[in-house]
């Protein structure tokens, strides 16, 4: 269906952002999208593009003249305009400079981006102004054609709804609303009602005194700790309500566990909300407005440990709410919690946006001895969003505001020490506290764009103005890890491969670094003071039972390198935007104790070519936070780096960001810090997308689904992923199509939850010819969506039109059995048969092209001409035809005569599927045809040995990769034998949208030809839409007497003659029946319509056929309704044979594989998914059949409908199960689905499909290939061979044993 | 950021580690120590008793209330209101866990934290013979974790070294028992009265306890202000 996605296609922004970072595009065509605004660095990448800036700060802006080649010697003026966003943008494209001195004129030269960095607004000449939002967003404009217009040749940063930059004023300084402040009890029986202490009944409310101005507002619970009181956060409370947040702090239950204070909490925020809404809070001011769906709690001390440990409850479901859910939970943010690590309390964060304050100096929580107060361990439980934020010079009383500061004098004990004190007033605290808070919520609860800066970039370089920079005791530090569904790739956690040289994602690493070592990051001996064998001294993150690992190493004065290989589907960085790590200097240790500053070294970026970039971690100041050096103990302070991906580009540098295959980390005297001591962990790359964000799987644009015809109606799959899964409930999303909400009638399937993503199936009826939009949107919480434009497309069937390329490995390995050594042919044999039925499966409208690929001297000159002699064309992209120009016939002839050739002039590697995918690529692309789908199947027996390769540079330049995710061309994949790459097929089939699979030299109760043409079969099915209905193996047992004495058949066929039936609905458009054998001329078939005595007669085109010596494939438009029956007429029962029948049909059953999971090493799980539907949910359906491993056991599966996580709801129509396997390799799935149709009709389904785990050993350069005759040992040969089975192939004597 | 806020920015990094130092001299390192050397006094006093025994007071309810701090909770209609003087070392105001407060077996309720007055508030949440039992410092816990077994064993070492109340003392503070409605009404009223006298500190608590109750008829009397 890929091309029709490009037949309507529209620019999404996606592609767009990724056109104006790294492809430019001409400014004479075009209005180029590009960040602008920031500040000038002084060392490289000489400029941060950033979000937010101080409205008391100066504003550049700067262009890169190497990656936007067309602006040197342009004179442009800049503007700084009003944001709007692109429809806006589209109506209104006039340009009003909002700084005092109006645009500034420039011309850019092509020196570098420091010469084309200019100063475009002082400090406070813009207004920051937002109300009680925060930030004030404006667009960047470089007008070069000067015409006071965004026009083609502009550039700009913001077109799109997200501003270009955000003005913002100090989130540490109170907002506009006056703040209205009630102290109450609840009354005892609300108390009672709601299971609160009568001890703790107290309320603390501020909202904005204008509240009836105000829509509905997120709603603030605070929990105080021991030695605390309920009203100690009236600075909390008036801030936030003066920016438009109701808050409530209340009396928290704290002294029996911070488990009773987390019932508090709970209890407390439904009964808020109850009593809110019956009108006995602030005299009914409340009725109606608080936003249940959007709460943040904070907690302090046992309190920041409580309101953890409520989450946990609700998670867990051992506490329900009457008035909110766990999903209404958008933030926790604990302020210096303990961690008591109670049975059955355990403060897990599990899924929620976590935060965690932690100050540096408190001698109450400590941190430091013990199990009870190291409250980075809270932090580390929490599994999605997460942040930390320690603040240096601190103590514990400094977060709260106790009555006897508030009397005016400070508090008797502010549990405090160590140097550099911020107290002993509160104030600093206070202003740091309220200053970070403000952005925090505001990202969470409302999406603010510019409060993410506050969270991510380091303090050094941005903090609220109200926080003074002049203060050098001032150090704050923030840990913050991207948590969404998507947009993430974690390189290395430390979480498996234990091997110090592999990454958790599991590509190799190499390092120099000294006295390297992975482990729990925490301090063993619970005293902080270094010694040898406590290498992880000062970690808290995880103990006993906390699973937090990372790496330490030090280097002293000599540079030294930690390198990360990069997996390959993840080369191409262009789609991330950040390089993400979190590190901690290792307190205490020499090289630490010898440089008390912030560590700093190079991050350096390698493509596959070997170039490099690199970018020091304190270019935008900062690096990893010297430790906090109190009297007792220092901590490891985890600090998150982030570099952005684009700055990589600076200058030209000549790194290829599409094709990354090494991130190294350069420490040492020319790279920063000269000596130091790190610990490290989560090094990723990140998109930052934000939780509120939801996102369309399937069907997209790039992918759309086939939704039907002008008389038919499709069933579709819609999956929907948010960044934060728990954040949108089913429910909670309307479904529109064009814009027009979708009826009950249309949906089949209610949406549910499957695993971590939420399924419906949509069933939109028939529609006319073309695409249309699908868009997800939630109410609750409201305006998040998604859409996907031209998603859904229909085209009457009878004019899908296939252009298909063939791309056969001829390798000699292709001659050779990989398992027994034996030079037997039957992989060519089996490649050559599927290739040949799967053509014969064409309808005369579509294009058949074979490529074959072998690197060889082909022309017998003695030299090899590449890539000439890489692959060849063994048929042309050619219309199938029929009748007098049926071209078929040739192609198949064609298809007999690719075979390895032996002499191929050289002694070496021959496999190159890369030369084939080009060659395909080529002939497809030939024709500008965009109303026909492209497809090529390429199957391969190897490893990738030659140029060009998919995912590096090579021979002949540039990887392929990029250029087939940009095409609109599907590529399916086989793997045959267990040298197949199969993680290099896989990344092939999923980047273009193909299926892929390794059939491991036979799979199921079919050796490998039958199974291969099969599987060609299945996947004609899926590219046009079949359901198949009827699937059966081997030869009917039913033996009878053949008295009809049909001069159709020989007499020696006569005594075998079988029968079998199958049913078929009524209504069908068409219908394929095949029947295939894996030996020639063995097996006859007879296909009969229901009631018909005689064998039904072809007449095209209502009937056409296809026959082979192996097969025969039937098309039949509008077949009758009824019992069809086949009669077999073999002399031999055992030869391998299958017959199918298939359509589309109303009823649809498709199965869906998730990603393996890997849970240990050698266990590992994949789930398994099938949908039923026809116009409603088919329930109760059966579903079994089995999986084939590695080692050729079949272990039978059955999927099942009753609400477990891997299948959704109970009943829902989708079932499931997580198949645990524990051997690397191939598996191969065949399912039976039956059941009855949501009317009661008695259905079938037959699905198969296939993964990989990996880990099976490989042979790079198989045996045969090259002419590497040396056979393989006999231990290779029985390398995960469950039993040796004898089996015929090809001829009737032709007898093997096989795995 | 212009190169002049750059090069400030750097200067601040450079002198910020002689203002650690010269903030570290000038700066009380006492609390940490004092935390310490309050577990190590814990160490060598507990198991310890109440200094003195300064309010007895019976009291019935009306109307039971949940008291949370016995194992599986525990309905409570009636008990004993103690004001004792501890050793302020005892009842610290932290986070961490602290002595747990017993009354033979029984966990006392704790209704103020005493470590400026030195004075206790408690409930013992059911009839109980002064005379006849000790009231005992245990070890640092949470009220949540121990158990019957845990207690036992701590009790009876205890009872090697803490001494009964004396009887005459008992009887010498002892007021007549006293009814109220709820525990929130005998909150708000006996009780925060013995706060303001026992432990003035925590004034808070008797505010707290004395709050308005929310009502749907509830009178809009707050004040508006400007956040400050």
């Amino acid at each position: 269906m890929k091309f029709l996605a490009k037949q309507f296609f529209k620019p999404s922004f996606q592609i767009l952002a990724f056109l104006w970072l790294f492809n430019p595009i001409s400014a004479n065509a075009q209005i180029v999208d590009t960040e602008l605004a920031g500040n000038a660095l002084l060392e490289y990448p000489f400029f941060e593009y950033v979000k937010a800036i101080n409205e008391n700060a100066t504003m550049e802006i700067a262009i890169d003249p190497s990656r936007f080649p067309e602006i040197v010697d342009q004179v442009c003026e800049i503007y700084v305009v009003n944001s709007k966003n692109e429809s806006q943008w589209e109506v209104d494209n006039i340009l009003l400079d909002q700084t005092r001195g109006g645009p500034e004129t420039f011309r850019f030269s092509s020196a570098n981006i420091q010469a084309n960095t200019i100063l475009i607004a002082n400090p406070f000449d813009l207004s920051a102004d937002a109300g009680t939002g925060f930030g004030v967003g404006y667009d960047i404009v470089l007008d070069c054609d000067r015409s006071g217009t965004l026009s083609s040749g502009d550039y700009i940063d913001g077109r799109s709804s997200e501003s270009g930059i955000y003005m913002v004023h100090d989130s540490a300084s109170p907002g506009p609303e006056s703040v209205s402040v009630f102290d109450y009890n609840l009354s005892d029986s609300v108390a009672t009602r709601f299971g609160i202490p009568p001890t703790d009944r107290a309320q603390h409310l501020f909202y904005p005194t204008n509240i009836a101005t105000f829509e509905q507002l997120p709603l603030v619970v605070i929990g105080h700790g021991v030695g605390h009181y309920y009203d100690e956060y009236a600075h909390i409370g008036n801030h936030l309500a003066s920016y438009g947040y109701i808050v409530v702090s209340h009396s928290n239950d704290v002294w029996v566990a911070p488990s009773n204070a987390a019932i508090t909490t709970l209890a407390h925020t439904d009964a808020f909300i109850d009593q809110a809404e019956t009108g006995a809070l602030a005299g009914g001011d409340l009725v109606g407005k608080i936003d249940t769906s959007r709460i943040v709690w904070i907690g302090h001390s046992r309190g920041g440990e409580g309101v953890v440990i409520a989450y946990n409850r609700l998670f867990n479901g051992t506490y329900v709410p009457e008035n909110y859910d766990q999903n209404d939970i958008r933030l926790i943010s604990s302020m210096l919690p303990t961690d008591f690590k109670r049975p059955g309390s355990i403060a897990n964060p599990n899924n929620v946006n976590y935060h965690l304050w932690t100050a540096a100096g408190d001698t109450d929580v400590t941190g430091l001895r013990g199990d009870r107060s190291q409250t980075f361990r809270i932090h580390d439980r929490a599994t999605h969003f997460r942040h930390s934020t320690i603040v240096q010079g601190a103590g514990h009383t400094w977060f709260n505001n106790e009555e006897s500061l508030r009397m005016g004098g400070f508090s008797p004990n502010p549990w405090f020490s160590g140097p550099c004190s911020l107290g002993p007033s509160d104030d600093i605290v206070h202003s740091i506290l309220l200053g970070h808070l403000l952005p925090l919520i505001k990202y969470y609860v409302e999406g603010n764009v510019p409060a993410a800066d506050f969270l991510t970039r380091q303090y050094e370089s941005f903090r609220p103005i109200g926080v003074s920079s002049a203060n050098p005791c001032i150090v704050v530090t923030h840990e913050h890890r991207n948590g969404a569904q998507f947009g993430n790739f974690v390189i290395d956690d430390y979480q498996t491969q234990g091997s110090t040289a592999v990454s958790s994602s599991g590509a190799q690493v190499r390092f120099n670094v000294e006295n390297l070592l992975e482990g729990k990051l925490d301090d063993n001996d619970d005293d902080f003071t270094w010694v040898v064998t406590d290498p992880f001294n000062g970690a808290t993150q995880a103990q006993d039972d906390d699973v937090s690992r990372g790496v330490v190493f030090d280097w002293t004065n000599e540079n030294k390198f930690y390198e990360w290989e990069i997996p390959v589907n993840v080369r191409d960085f262009g789609q991330y935007s950040f390089i993400s790590f979190r590190a901690a200097q290792g307190t205490q240790h020499p090289n630490t104790l010898a440089e008390r500053e912030d560590l700093t070294f190079d991050v350096m970026v390698r493509d596959s070519s070997g170039n490099t970039s690199s970018i020091n971690i304190g270019a935008a100041l900062g690096g990893v936070e010297q430790p906090y050096e109190r009297d007792d103990g220092w901590w490891n302070e985890m600090e998150t780096s982030r570099v952005r991906i684009s700055d990589f580009l600076n200058n030209g540098s000549a790194v290829n960001l599409e094709n990354i295959v090494a991130i190294r980390l350069n420490f040492g005297p020319d790279h920063g810090s000269a000596r130091g001591r790190l610990v490290l962990d989560e090094l990723m790359l990140t998109q930052d997308i934000h939780p509120n964000t939801l996102k369309i799987l399937e069907p997209t644009q790039i992918s759309p689904a086939f939704a039907g015809t002008s008389i038919f109606g499709n069933r579709v799959l819609v999956r929907v992923v948010a960044a934060h899964e728990h954040y949108f409930s089913p429910e909670t999303l309307v479904i529109s199509v064009d814009g027009v909400p979708l009826n009950a009638d249309q949906i089949a399937t209610n949406p549910t939850r499957v695993g971590g993503e939420i399924w419906t199936v949509i069933n939109l009826g028939p529609r006319a010819d073309g695409c249309f939009d699908l868009k997800i949107e939630s109410t609750r919480p409201p305006g998040v969506m998604a859409a996907e434009v031209d998603s859904l497309c229909y085209e009457n069937d009878e004019s899908r039109q296939f252009d298909r390329v063939l791309a056969i490995d001829k390798t000699n390995s292709m001659n050779w059995d990989g398992s027994s050594g034996v030079n037997s042919g039957d992989k060519m044999r089996a490649a050559q048969a599927a290739a040949k039925f799967y053509v014969d499966l064409s309808n005369p409208i579509d294009k058949i092209g074979i490529v074959s690929f072998q690197r060889r001297d082909e022309n017998d000159d003695g030299s090899i001409s590449e890539p000439e002699e890489l692959s060849e064309i063994e048929f042309p992209l050619t219309l199938a035809g029929e009748g007098a120009t049926d071209q078929r016939e040739a192609a198949k002839s064609a298809i007999d005569l690719i075979l390895p050739d032996t002499s191929p002039g050289f002694s070496g590697p021959e496999t190159s599927p890369g030369s084939a995918l080009v060659e395909a690529q080529t002939i497809l692309n030939a024709e500008a045809m965009p109303e026909r789908e492209k497809n090529i199947i390429l199957l391969t027996d190897g490893l990738e040995n030659y140029a060009p390769f998919w995912n590096e540079a090579g021979a002949f330049g540039s990887p392929i990769r990029p250029s087939f995710r940009a095409d609109n061309i599907r590529v399916d994949t086989i793997g045959v034998g267990g040298d197949a790459d199969d993680e290099l097929l896989l990344d092939i089939a999923n980047v273009t949208d193909g299926e892929f699979i390794n059939l491991n030299e036979g799979s199921g109760s079919f050796f490998l030809l039958s199974r291969l043409s099969d599987w060609y079969k299945k996947l004609d099915e899926d590219l046009r839409g079949e359901q198949r209905f009827f699937y059966k193996e081997g030869i009917p047992k039913k033996l009878f007497e053949d008295t009809s004495n049909s001069s159709s058949l020989s007499a020696r066929n006569q005594h075998f003659k079988r029968e079998e039936k199958f049913a078929v609905e009524a209504d069908l458009d068409w219908m394929t029946v095949a029947f295939h054998a894996n030996i020639d001329d063995v097996v006859k078939v007879e296909l009969f319509q229901p009631g018909a005595s005689a064998p039904i007669v072809v007449d095209a085109p209502r009937v056409t056929q296809r026959v082979d010596p192996k097969y025969s494939v039937y098309r039949i438009r509008s077949p009758k309704p009824g019992e069809w029956r086949y009669v077999v007429h073999s002399e031999d029962s055992k030869v391998e044979f299958f017959a199918t029948a298939s359509a589309p049909t109303e009823l649809m059953a498709d199965l869906r594989l998730a990603p393996v999971v890997t849970k240990s090493k050698g266990k590992y799980l994949m789930p398994i998914r099938i949908w039923v539907a026809d116009n409603k949910k088919v329930e109760s359906a059966k579903i079994t059949g089995y999986i084939r491993r590695p080692d050729g056991v079949k272990d039978t599966i059955h999927l099942l409908d009753v609400g477990k996580p891997v299948d959704g709801s109970a009943a829902d129509g989708i079932y499931g199960v997580e198949y645990q396997a524990s051997i690397p390799g191939n598996y191969f799935i065949n399912l039976e689905v039956q059941g009855e149709t949501s009317e009661g009709v008695p259905f079938k389904r037959f699905l198969s499909s296939g993964f990989s785990i990996s880990g099976a050993k490989k042979k790079k350069l198989q045996f045969g290939e090259g002419l590497n005759l040396t056979k393989p040992s006999k231990q290779e040969q029985h390398e995960d061979c469950g039993k040796k089975i004898k089996y015929r192939q090809n001829s009737k004597n032709d007898i093997k044993e096989f795995c | 950021m212009d190169s002049k806020t750059l090069d400030l920015v750097a200067t601040i990094k450079k002198t910020r580690i002689a203002f650690l130092i010269y903030i570290a001299l000038i700066s009380f390192p006492q609390t940490l120590w004092a935390k310490q050397s309050i577990q190590d006094f814990w160490k060598q006093q507990l198991p310890s008793g109440a200094e003195e025994v300064l309010y007895v007071r019976s009291f019935v309810l009306d109307k039971a209330y949940s008291n949370n701090w016995q194992k599986g909770q525990k309905n409570v209609d009636s008990g004993i209101i103690l004001v004792l003087r501890v050793k302020k070392e005892l009842v610290p105001a932290t986070n961490e866990m602290t002595p747990v407060l017993y009354a033979g077996n029984l966990i006392l309720q704790r209704l103020n934290i005493g470590d400026e007055s030195g004075h206790v508030i408690v409930i013992v949440p059911e009839a109980f013979d002064l005379s006849k039992e000790i009231i005992w410092f245990g070890q640092p816990d949470l009220p949540s974790a121990v158990n019957a077994e845990s207690i036992a064993i701590q009790r009876q070492k205890a009872e090697k070294s803490v001494k009964l109340l004396s009887e005459q003392q008992i009887q010498a503070v002892t007021l007549n028992e006293i009814r109220a409605t709820d525990f929130s009404s005998l909150l708000g009223g006996e009780i925060s009265r013995l706060i303001l006298k026992y432990s003035p500190q925590e004034a808070s608590l008797a505010k707290q306890w004395r709050l308005p109750e929310a009502k749907a008829s509830y009178s809009k009397s707050a004040t508006s202000q400007k956040a400050q």
